[in-house]
This record gives C-alpha cells, sequence and structure tokens, in this order.
C-alpha cells in the first residue's frame, strides 16, 4: 500500500454498503474541469471496485 | 477467493448487413458457453442503438453500461475495415470507461484476407489500453470469413478452430480470474 492509499478511508459501496477496494487512478479526459496538477492532461480520478456486488465508484483524488 | 462464475460477454463489434463476423461471434458465444464457472451473454451492437450526434459517456445505454460492469472479462469480435476497427464500436465502447477498468479483453479478428484481421487487432490494441482493459496474448484469428461457415452457419473445420477457441479462453479465463482478484482485494 502507499501512504496516500493508507491516508484515505475506503470508500463505501452506494449500492450495498460493503467497503470498497481501490485498484487503480485514472486520468479524467472530460475537460470538464482543470487538473490542479500539471504534471496530468486533466484531474485524478481513484477506481474503487466492491468485492460483495462488483459495483465501481470513482472519486476525486 | 471469491468463487461465482466470471461474467465474459461476447460482443458483436459490427453493424454491418451480411457481416461473416455474426458467425464468427455465434461460435465463440457458444465455446464460452460451454466453460464450466462460466457466465456469457451475446451483445450485438446493432441492437444498442446509440446515438450518432454525441460521443463519449453523456450517451451510455445503462443496460450496456451495467452488463459492462458485471463483467470480469469481455470477448470482442471484431471485423478488419481497412486494417482498421468499425467507427461504430468504437462509439459503443467509448461510453463507458470505470465499467471496463483492470478486466481481462479477449479479441477476435474476422478478415477476408488470409491474415486474421492480425493489423485490425494490433490497431485496437492500444484503443482497449486506454480504456483500462487488459489484453491477453491470445487472439481469434478468422481469415476468409465468407468461407469459414456453411449456409446454416455452422464453421466447416469445427474440430481446428474449437482447439484454437479453446487456448483463447483458458488465457482469457485466468486473466479475467486474476484481475478480479486484484479489483477485490489488491490496493493501490
Ligand atoms: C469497409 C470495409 C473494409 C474492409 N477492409 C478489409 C481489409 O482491410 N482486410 C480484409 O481482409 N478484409 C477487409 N474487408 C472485408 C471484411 O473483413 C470481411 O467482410 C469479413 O467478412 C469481416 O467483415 P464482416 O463481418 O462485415 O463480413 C473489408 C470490408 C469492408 C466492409
Amino acid at each position: 500500500m502507499t501512504n496516500t492509499a493508507q491516508a484515505t478511508a475506503p470508500m463505501i459501496c452506494e449500492k450495498c454498503g460493503a467497503a470498497m477496494n481501490r485498484h487503480a487512478t485514472k486520468i479524467d479526459y472530460s475537460g470538464e474541469e482543470p487538473g490542479e496538477d500539471p504534471a496530468f492532461d486533466g484531474p485524478l480520478n481513484e477506481v474503487h471496485t466492491c468485492p460483495n456486488c462488483r459495483h465501481t465508484q470513482l472519486r476525486r483524488v | 477467493m471469491n468463487t461465482r462464475p466470471l461474467f465474459i460477454p461476447v460482443i458483436l463489434g459490427t453493424v454491418r448487413q451480411g457481416r461473416a463476423s455474426e458467425n464468427v461471434a455465434k461460435f465463440v458465444f457458444e465455446q464460452v458457453k460451454k466453460r464450466e464457472g462460466v457466465e456469457t451473454e451475446f451483445v450485438d451492437i446493432r441492437e444498442l442503438k446509440f446515438p450518432g450526434h454525441d460521443a463519449g459517456e453523456q450517451i451510455k445505454d445503462t443496460s450496456f453500461s451495467q452488463l459492462c460492469e458485471r463483467a470480469d472479462g469481455l470477448v470482442l469480435v471484431v471485423p478488419e475495415y481497412n486494417h482498421g476497427y468499425p467507427g461504430m464500436l468504437k462509439h459503443v465502447l467509448d461510453s463507458n470507461l470505470k465499467e471496463y477498468i483492470h478486466k481481462a479483453v479477449g479479441i477476435c479478428g474476422v478478415s477476408a484476407g488470409g491474415f486474421g484481421a492480425t493489423r485490425m487487432i494490433e490497431n485496437l490494441l492500444p484503443v482497449m489500453r486506454e480504456l483500462g482493459l487488459v489484453t491477453i496474448f491470445w487472439d481469434g484469428n478468422f481469415s476468409g470469413a465468407q468461407k469459414l461457415f456453411d449456409e446454416n452457419g455452422a464453421i466447416h473445420d469445427e474440430e481446428t478452430y474449437v482447439k484454437r477457441i479453446d487456448k483463447f479462453l483458458g488465457e482469457l479465463v485466468w486473466m479475467s480470474k486474476v484481475l478480479r482478484y486484484g479489483r477485490e482485494n489488491i490496493s493501490l
């Protein structure tokens, strides 16, 4: 686990209430919001999957 | 470890009238159905009816997005058109994103020519990567597609193609299991 992951509370699945697993980070290319960090081409989203019901949710980094 | 069946739908990636890819997709679908511990569904992009005046996640189709979210892996059956993949398939795939991340994908290429749509497959690989899908190193290659099936849609050389697709699906199922484990248990 990275320090960032440890510092962030697990996301709770909006469908079934289980704790989700964060397994990816993805640049949002929609252009709707500027990215804070010029190292990337847009804002970053964490990707979380629910081990219980498979639902996937995003959370802004 | 999660023991629920894997869900690996087969997506027919062209809307063309008279498409030979339909025979290929049905053949592959039958092979997936035979796999123990795997559930599947047949998706014909012609039936999805995505609008042509917009693109991306703005045109999400709820049932297609739910299917992709449920999926642990995807089989794409895709014809080669001018060495590329059909734009309509890209239009459909672009309607999702988070639904694909860290899921396995296998590509079956269909061509009139003799190279089993390998040029199309090579063009499609970087798109898969940007969608967050993880490609396997087996492909399905269906050359000379118009002559591969009889008039009832039965494949002529069944033994050969069953063997090839068995290897392809073996790798896809393995990758789907590994990635499901990773999505659900291994934190970034
Ligand atoms: C617009 C278009 C371009 C094509 N380009 C190629 C090609 O580059 N290489 C090839 O082997 N076949 C090519 N074909 C033939 C298809 O690969 C062939 O029809 C095959 O059966 C798969 O497509 P289908 O499912 O639409 O039939 C092309 C067909 C169309 C309609």
